[in-house]
C-alpha cells in the first residue's frame, strides 16, 4: 500500500515527546484521554507495552497506537476437564487499546495495527508460553473480531464489552497459505 | 489492609455537600466512620480493577467451551488470512 508511505511503526518511548500526542483524536473519548494522560505513565510502569504509528512527513506525528500486556484466563476446572493436559491458568497476550487518528481513517490503518498485534503475539509465543490473544471487544468491533476467527469467552451482553480469544495455532496457520 | 497497619499516608478529597452527606449516611448505616467507609469501598473497587486487569475468571459452562476451543483451534478464516497477508506497516 503505497499510500502509507512515510508512516512508520515503532516501540513507544515514554521519554520521548511525540508531535500531537496530546491532541490525538480517534473519536473515542476514553482512548483519547488515555493517550493524552495515562499512556506515558502506564508504559513507564511496565503495565503495558505500546507501539506507536508515526507520520514522518509531519514531524513524526502520533497518528495511531496499540497497547499490549500479559494476561491470564483463569479456568480452574480446565486442568481436570482436560485430564491434566491444560493448566488452570491460560497465559495470553492482551490487546488493551488500539486507535487511529480520525484524519487518517479509511486507509485500513486500524487493520494493519491489528496485523502487527498478531505478529507481535506470535513472536512473543516463541519466547514464552502463551496460548493466544485476548481482548475485550466493544460492541461495534465484535463482528470484526468474529470474522477474523476470535471466539467469545462469555456470551455477548450489551452494553458490556465481550471477552474474546484467538488461538495461537490459528494465528500461526494464518501466515501460511 | 489490616486495621492495625500503620497509617502513614494522607489523602484529602474535595466533593459536594450532597455526596458527602450521602456517604456519611451510608457509613452510619453500615456502622463505620466516614473514613473507613470510603477507604473500604475504594479498596474493594481497586482490587476488582486490578484483578480484571491481570486476569479473567470463567464460569463452568464458559470453561468447557474454552477448553474445546483450546484443544481444537479453529482454522484461520478468510478474513484473517487476508489481514495477515496484507503489506505490513514499516517498522523502525
Amino acid at each position: 500500500m503505497s499510500d502509507n508511505e512515510g508512516l512508520v511503526l515503532e516501540l513507544y518511548d515514554p521519554d520521548n515527546t511525540y508531535t500531537n500526542q496530546k491532541r490525538f483524536d480517534c473519536e473515542n473519548k476514553t482512548i483519547n484521554k488515555f493517550v493524552a494522560g495515562s499512556l506515558k505513565k502506564q508504559v513507564r510502569q511496565s503495565l503495558s507495552q505500546c507501539f506507536v504509528l508515526l507520520d514522518t512527513t509531519k514531524n513524526d506525528r502520533f497518528i495511531g497506537f496499540y497497547t499490549l500486556s500479559s494476561f491470564a484466563i483463569d479456568a480452574v476446572m480446565l486442568d481436570a476437564l482436560s485430564g491434566g493436559s491444560l493448566p488452570s491458568r491460560i497465559p495470553c497476550s492482551r490487546l488493551i487499546m488500539l486507535g487511529v487518528d480520525k484524519e487518517y481513517k479509511k486507509r485500513g490503518l486500524g487493520k494493519l495495527l491489528m496485523q502487527s498485534v498478531i505478529q507481535k503475539t506470535i513472536l512473543a509465543a516463541e519466547q514464552i508460553g502463551i496460548y493466544g490473544l485476548f481482548l475485550d471487544a466493544d460492541n461495534n468491533a465484535y463482528t470484526f473480531y468474529i470474522k477474523h476467527g476470535f471466539i467469545a469467552l462469555q456470551e455477548k451482553s450489551e452494553p458490556k464489552p465481550t471477552p474474546m480469544f484467538l488461538h495461537i495455532d490459528t494465528m500461526r496457520a494464518s501466515l501460511t497459505n | 489492609m489490616s486495621t492495625f497497619a500503620l497509617k502513614d499516608a494522607r489523602m484529602e478529597l474535595k466533593t459536594t455537600h450532597s455526596l458527602k452527606e450521602m456517604l456519611k449516611t451510608a457509613a452510619t448505616l453500615s456502622g463505620q466512620d466516614l473514613t473507613s467507609f470510603i477507604l473500604a469501598s475504594a479498596e474493594e473497587r481497586a482490587k476488582s480493577v486490578l484483578s480484571d486487569y491481570n486476569s479473567l475468571s470463567l464460569s463452568h459452562k464458559d470453561q468447557v467451551n474454552f477448553m474445546n476451543a483450546l484443544i481444537n483451534p479453529s482454522k484461520p478464516t478468510k478474513a484473517l488470512k487476508e489481514l495477515m497477508s496484507a503489506e505490513s506497516l514499516v517498522e523502525r
